[in-house]
């Protein structure tokens, strides 16, 4: 068992009792739910259940600001939750030893070490304390049943070699202030303006616009000394329109932005460009042809859908926390993948992912102004920067404080929603070609490779579906499980002459990460900001992590890209209110 | 008010003379402002407020003898008359699921009535005491 960081703790205690001491870990003059918290976790240490040992291990997430929200359709407010108080707090408990606790297991019903308890919007000592009691003592009494489990699952394994359950963080102290609060008005006063610009267009079945703002500061502390205050702020902004074609067929798609504060949105030109541009697109959607033959051959990838290939199919093998190790009911070994168990998409050190003279790092410390940034990750570990593909073969994992066989450490990439085991994932990636051709140059050597399969134009796609967005208002068709790649919803055929045809409803067929290993060319590249799911089952807007992804334009030698499969509804019988009243015929 | 008005007379217009027209289409708007304040253990929890305005509606189609409101029996298929309702810009809404009900009954003298001892909680009390206030810490 680690030993407990006493004189830290103390210090911490004595802001209460006595004052600042010298050596304190002072984050404000008066910080009453900090030091309660540091209170309720020096009593950790007494928590025992007969012949059990009490946690080595527990840490607390506090998380606190203001909120605001609100939603807008057509210059009218839908909803608006407006300067509204946050505080949540985010345990986890470990039980047993760093070789071997009970997190990272498939618990099932039970819980796996990690609780979200929501925390007074008063800052009340007594009431917080006693928050952090609660999950505390309900987490160390689930988490001895599940220690005890996990060990027998471990035996009727018949595995011998395990990689160790954790590393504790180091202890750090660290003071990097809190992010000020932001008046919500101005941000719903800039949904209802953004939603007006789709009273005029009558083809945009439904429209809505969302926007949001979180501002504070997020404080990790536990057993090992660690007491670490960082600025926390998120603003953003999403416009979503939904057309229906003439065969009924229906198309939800978006633009976004995610970014720390509301100054750092683009100026109200620009985002009533990006609406307008998001109209036409999806007008231009509306009276596309569909893609009726199945198309094999070479598919450039650019602007958003670019990101979203990399997104979708690269981050996800680079994250290097093993899976949850499954159950074993005593009917034999189960298949170990990514040096954990159950199942992972994680590809192995020294593999290949890219082409030869592609790199890929990241470093979550890049871009403090950047929503996806952070000094020290929620285990209160530094952040490092890792490289994580050198020259297409994969060198590093994000990597969290649950080790795996390929990598024993931290890099200070643990990130995770407040009830679950912090994982190794992205924040600021960076995709780097060895070469890299203008948009026009990628396009001749895309129509040049689509002659060899006899074809007289290539596919350029241009935006994947969101799912998260699709799921508003339609089944998104779309599912991990099928193809980790969601469907087009911008594609053109370009041809040698530069002419373009835009297609619809069109899905990826078999496609994989081995795509990555085909591309041929890259161009310009591109950034964004985006909320990387972390579950199948967290698909809904507002889920998951803010991530920043910055990659180029490709060219991937061969595709194969088929008719979509939506089923459509049949279009409106009555015209839209929003449409301009038909004359009545004039005579002969 | 108005602009729903004018949209049920447009929709029931639009269907004039159509085989499959609505004989009856409703609308049902609610229009709320919720205050949500909770607290505990001498502490403010929570303090939500909300305005939403919710609109249910109802088309009916066939006629009053048999309309798409009356499940067939034997289909095995789920009626999709009912849907969520649909939230309505704020300044211009219904609510489905639960309903606030009030009842009025007699104290009731049963005859028989069979009670068993309830399950017993498996779950230990807490291990350590209930963090005190300050100013009570033994």
């Amino acid at each position: 068992m680690s030993p407990l960081r006493l004189p830290f703790l103390l210090a911490g205690l004595a802001l209460v009792v006595i004052g600042p001491a010298a050596a304190a870990p002072e984050l404000a003059p008066q910080d009453p739910v900090v030091d309660a918290l540091l209170q309720e976790l020096a009593r950790t240490p007494e928590l025992a259940l007969p012949e059990t040992p009490p946690p080595y291990h527990v840490r607390f997430l506090l998380l606190e600001g203001t909120h605001s929200s609100a939603s807008a359709t057509l210059g009218g407010a839908l909803a608006a939750s407006l300067d509204k108080p946050l505080r949540l707090l985010g345990v986890a408990v470990r039980v047993g030893s760093p070789d071997l606790d009970e997190t990272n297991f498939d618990a099932r019903w039970n819980q796996d070490g990690h609780e979200l308890s929501l925390l007074p919007v008063d800052s009340h000592a007594p009431s917080t304390r006693a928050a952090a009691w609660r999950s505390t003592d309900t987490l160390y009494k689930a988490a001895v049943e599940t220690l005890a489990r996990k060990e027998a699952s471990r035996r009727r394994s018949g595995q011998q070699e395990w990689p160790p359950s954790f590393v504790p963080p180091p202890g750090t102290v660290a003071n990097l202030g809190a992010a000020e609060p932001t008046a919500g008005q101005a941000i719903e006063e800039l949904a209802v303006q953004l939603s007006a610009g789709f009273l005029t267009r009558p083809e945009i079945e439904w429209s809505q616009v969302e926007a949001w703002t979180v501002a504070g500061r997020s404080v990790v502390m536990d057993t090992e000394g660690t007491l670490i205050q960082q600025p926390s702020e998120e603003t953003g902004l999403r416009i979503v329109g939904q057309v229906r074609a003439e065969d009924g067929h229906l198309m939800t798609d978006h633009v976004s932005w995610l970014v720390r504060g509301p100054e750092d949105l683009p100026s109200s030109e620009t985002l009533e460009a990006e609406r307008d541009a998001l109209i036409h697109r999806l007008e231009a959607w509306r009276d596309a042809p569909v893609l009726e033959d199945p198309y094999v051959g070479p598919v450039i990838f650019e602007s958003a859908a670019a990101i979203g290939l990399f997104r979708h199919l690269l981050l996800p093998t680079l994250e290097g926390t093993p899976p949850e190790e499954e159950e074993q009911e005593g009917r034999g070994r189960f298949a170990l993948a990514g040096g954990g168990g159950g199942t992972s998409q994680v590809l192995s050190l020294k593999r290949r992912i890219l082409p030869s003279g592609w790199q890929v790092t990241d470093d979550p410390a890049a871009d403090l102004s950047l929503p996806s940034a952070f000094v020290y990750d929620i285990e209160g570990v530094a952040a490092q920067p890792v490289d994580l593909v050198v020259d297409g073969i994969v060198r590093g994992h994000f990597a969290s404080s649950t080790p795996s066989e390929m990598v024993g450490a931290s890099n200070g990439h643990a990130r995770a929603a407040l009830d679950e085991l912090p994982r190794g994932r992205a924040s600021i990636t960076l995709v780097s070609p060895d070469t890299t051709s203008s948009s026009r140059r990628l396009y001749r050597q895309g129509v040049k490779l689509a002659q060899t399969y006899d074809l007289d134009h290539v596919l350029v796609v241009r935006r994947l579906e969101e799912p998260a967005v699709t799921q508003m208002r339609q089944w998104s068709g779309y599912s991990r499980n099928d193809s980790p790649l969601p469907p087009p919803v911008e594609m053109v055929r370009v041809y040698a002459d530069g002419r373009e045809e835009p297609l619809r409803d069109a899905a990826f067929v078999g496609v994989d990460r081995r795509v990555l290993r085909d591309l041929v060319a890259a161009g310009p590249s591109q950034t964004a900001t985006f909320r990387q799911e972390v579950s199948r089952w967290a698909r809904y807007p507002g889920a998951g992590l803010p991530t920043t992804l910055t990659a180029p334009s490709v060219l991937v030698e061969e595709l194969e890209v088929g008719p979509g499969s939506r089923a459509a509804d049949g279009p409106p019988r009555v015209p839209s209110p929003l449409a301009p009243p038909t004359e009545p015929p004039t005579g002969p | 008010m108005q602009a729903l008005v004018i949209e049920a007379e447009r929709t029931m217009a639009a269907w004039e003379g159509e085989e499959d027209a609505p004989y009856y289409l409703a609308y049902r708007v609610v229009d709320e402002t919720t205050w949500r304040v909770g607290a505990s253990e001498g502490a403010l929890a929570w303090n939500d407020d909300a305005r939403g305005v919710y609109l249910d509606i109802g088309v009916r189609v066939g006629d009053h003898q048999v309309d798409n409101t009356h499940r067939l029996r034997d289909t095995g298929r789920w009626d999709w008359s009912f849907r969520m309702p649909t939230r309505l810009p704020l300044f211009c809404g219904a609510e489905s699921g639960q309903v606030p009900n009030s009842g009025v009954s007699p104290s009731l003298l049963l005859s028989r009535l069979e009670v068993q001892r309830k399950e017993k909680d498996q779950d230990r009390p807490p291990l350590l005491p209930k963090p005190t206030a300050p100013g009570e810490d033994s």
